[in-house]
């Protein structure tokens, strides 16, 4: 009786408030508002302030744009996929409920959870090549100098891919324990039962039921990646010598370090033509309800 | 209820439009200083103003790094301070001037001119870009040079005494490698010396012309014209970049000196890692005058430069710190007030000196003043580099299109193409010419 009662009183509303639809345009307002000013004007604003050529042949002319183009996708390629595959092979280890791996796992998970600046300062000073703890620890005991971590270019952008994986593993592991845990138990007892081998439960089960939960991650985590700023800024600051630079530390050092914000500004649009198929392929998919 | 609703939703979205309410009749943007008390001293001077003139001043401290972006965003979105101070942002300020960004003062300036130092007032004057007139765009604040420390206790480690630190040019360059060896065959896991060649610290271009001007080589002449294409002129920066990376090829620098950042000469002289260093002002010693006096008084020494390699006294570069008055800045008569203000030699004085003396003074008085003359044996041996040697302002102050040469530091970048890339001097340098030259044509 009581809820009736609600219901009719609920169903007066409109008549008494003005119509669910004007409700519904007033309700939406300030979504519109905000969308307006926090994502449609920066992003005609940035496209207004890369629109002048001078800037792309700027850009083209300096040495340090191709290299950093080419470490982009070296990074995009390398780190995601390295990421994303070291992710599935963990994801099976936590899939185990014994107590232990769940402690390891809330360990496993800090480094996500950390803030990026003390977590990606500590590891630069770690890896300093003169007083760095690995560095410290090899001349105690070895009496060597060490590795030149962040000197040597290779070595240097080496340890960004490593960092950016270190911090975003957590993360994507956990994804794909997600899908792991969204598959059926009984397939893995009837493959058991059939005498299936681990390798085959995993090819033949694992993997077709996260297969599009893995790819869609891949291809959100390279979206994402394109704009890993902290990775690359924090550890070697582009150097050394703008030899480990990508597409959005360059813009940076283009708008604030040299002063100019168009040139910075369409350093990072030539990463669209990269970011914007994979956000359309990413879109489709996820419309077909992959 | 309806009304009431609809009344909500319009005041939150008044709100939202609405300005703040404008409680501060002047904003000021200043440099955070590395001396917590030279921020005290500035505030003391905003409050005396305050009281003197009962307006508020609206005052934002920024951390070194975070200024620059900081303020090319104000300028981009009009929403400028009334008056800006900023160390790093300074090397742009020539280009901001240029640009029609910047008020001119002359009218701040003229009067008192002859209260500064010619240098200083020459870091002052730009030319704007938009009326094709040169005037006075900035005020001047303190000025620096490029300072000489070194361990005195791990000088004598080595077996050397203060008196056996040559004189002259290239012997004073080899000591430190010895000292190294001698230290490292006691154990010791530390470098000669703290030099800096990367592209992420200034210092290593500051360094970098004091070893031209040591070479008796410019990038530009006086009139700020670019003479790269004479042969005498590439002959000698050849031999300046091949002198200046000469010791960390012998190893004597420590092998992340490639990558350094402004603040890790600092931190590996701190650290003992480095028995010398060269840095620009004295925040080095400064940084334990007060916490460890015994390091700052008896254990570090601040030099004078070695003669140049022809065995005469060469020109040192000085850096100028200067603020300036945004042209768009809504409240310019008072800006110009408060620079009038902060521009009496007592507070100017009393700015300076709070820095624990890291800078030298722009206020040709303070040159008499002991404090920077005689009272602290790293500022008297600052004071003899600025008063016995000749000096010049960098090269962004003789053109201003030389801005984008110092921030893409062409000069670390050459050194990492002969220290990493194992290029010649002379490819080095032909590369840097190309893109200085790419650079000037814009």
């Amino acid at each position: 009786m009581a809820r009736s009662i609600a219901a009719s009183r609920i169903s007066t509303a409109p008549g008494r408030f003005g119509s669910d639809s004007a409700w519904g345009v007033i309700l939406v307002i300030p979504y519109i508002v905000v969308f307006v000013f926090v994502v449609v004007y920066p992003i005609l604003y940035g496209l207004k302030l890369g629109s002048s050529a001078e800037s792309y042949r700027k850009l083209f002319q300096d040495p340090i744009y191709l290299k950093s183009a080419w470490n982009t996708l070296v990074f995009l390629i390398v780190a995601v996929n390295l990421k994303l595959l070291i992710a599935l092979f963990l994801s099976g280890f936590f899939y185990n409920t014994e107590a232990w791996i769940r402690w390891v796992g809330i360990i496993f998970l800090l480094p996500w959870a950390a803030p990026s600046l003390p977590s990606i300062f500590s590891i630069r000073w770690m890896f300093n090549s003169e007083w760095g703890m690995i560095n410290g620890i090899l001349f105690r005991l070895f009496g060597i100098d060490g590795p030149l971590w962040l000197v040597k270019p290779d070595l240097a952008f080496g340890l960004v891919i490593a960092t950016h994986i270190w911090k975003n593993l957590p993360f994507w592991t956990l994804i794909l324990l997600a899908g792991r845990m969204a598959i059926p138990k009984d397939h893995y007892e009837a493959a058991n039962v059939d005498g299936a081998t681990r390798f085959q439960a995993f090819r033949f089960i694992t993997f077709p039921g996260i297969k599009n939960l893995y790819i869609t991650s891949t291809l959100l985590s390279t979206i994402w990646s394109v704009g890993d700023f902290n990775s690359v800024y924090l550890l070697t600051g582009g150097g050394p010598w703008d030899a480990t630079h990508v597409l959005s530390t360059l813009g940076i050092r283009y708008a604030f370090n040299i002063g100019d914000i168009p040139t910075g500004v369409a350093t990072v649009i030539t990463a669209l033509p990269l970011v914007v198929p994979i956000v359309f392929v990413l879109i489709r998919r996820l419309g077909k309800g992959e | 209820m309806k009304r009431l609703m609809i009344s909500f939703l319009a005041l939150a979205v008044l709100g939202f439009f609405a300005a703040p309410p404008a409680s501060a009749q002047l904003v000021v943007w200043w440099n955070k200083s590395f001396v917590p008390q030279q921020d005290e001293a500035f505030k003391e001077i905003v409050q005396k103003w305050e009281k003197k003139t009962g307006k508020t001043v609206d005052l934002s401290f920024f951390a070194l790094p975070d200024h620059p972006a900081k303020v090319l965003a104000a300028f981009d979105s009009k929403i400028v301070p009334d008056v800006d101070f900023g160390q790093i942002v300074n090397v742009q300020t020539g280009t901001f001037a240029f640009q029609d960004k910047l008020l001119e003062i002359s009218d701040v300036l003229n009067p008192i001119r002859s209260r500064f130092t010619e240098g200083a007032l020459r870091a002052c004057d730009f030319l704007n870009g938009a009326t094709g007139k040169r005037g006075v765009y900035s005020f001047p604040i303190m000025q620096h040079g490029v300072n000489i420390h070194y361990w005195l206790d791990m000088l004598q480690a080595a077996g050397f005494k203060e008196s056996d630190i040559p004189k002259q040019w290239k012997p004073f360059w080899e000591l430190w490698g010895e000292v190294q060896k001698r230290l490292r065959a006691k154990g010791e896991r530390v470098y000669g010396l703290g030099i800096t060649y990367s592209v992420e610290s200034t210092d290593s271009w500051q360094q970098f012309y004091h070893f031209m001007e040591a070479h008796r080589v410019r990038f530009l002449d006086d009139n700020g014209k670019l003479q790269v294409d004479d042969p005498k002129v590439r002959q000698g920066i050849i031999d300046t970049l091949e002198d200046f990376t000469q010791p960390y090829k012998a190893k004597n620098v420590p092998p992340g000196a490639i990558s350094w950042k402004d603040i890790d000469n600092n931190l590996n002289f701190n650290n003992r890692q480095v028995v010398m260093v060269i840095n620009p002002t004295l925040s080095i010693p400064g940084s334990f005058l007060g916490k460890n006096d015994d390091y700052y008084y008896n254990k570090i020494r601040t030099l004078r430069w070695p003669a140049a390699p022809d065995g005469g006294l060469f020109t040192l570069r000085v850096s100028v710190h200067n603020g300036f008055i945004p042209k768009d800045s809504k409240n310019k008569e008072l800006a110009k007030d408060f620079v009038r203000f902060l521009l009496e030699p007592e507070n100017l004085d009393l700015f300076t000196k709070a820095s624990n003396g890291a800078f030298f003074p722009v206020l040709k008085e303070s040159l008499q003043d002991p404090f920077f003359v005689s009272a602290d044996p790293h500022r008297a041996a600052v004071y003899k580099n600025f008063m016995e040697n000749p000096t010049r302002p960098y090269d962004v102050v003789l053109n201003r299109k030389f801005v984008p040469v110092e921030t893409e530091n062409l000069i670390g970048r050459a050194c990492g193409r002969v220290l990493s890339e194992n290029w010649t001097a002379a490819k080095a340098v032909d590369e840097m010419f190309a893109r200085m030259k790419q650079l000037l044509a814009d």
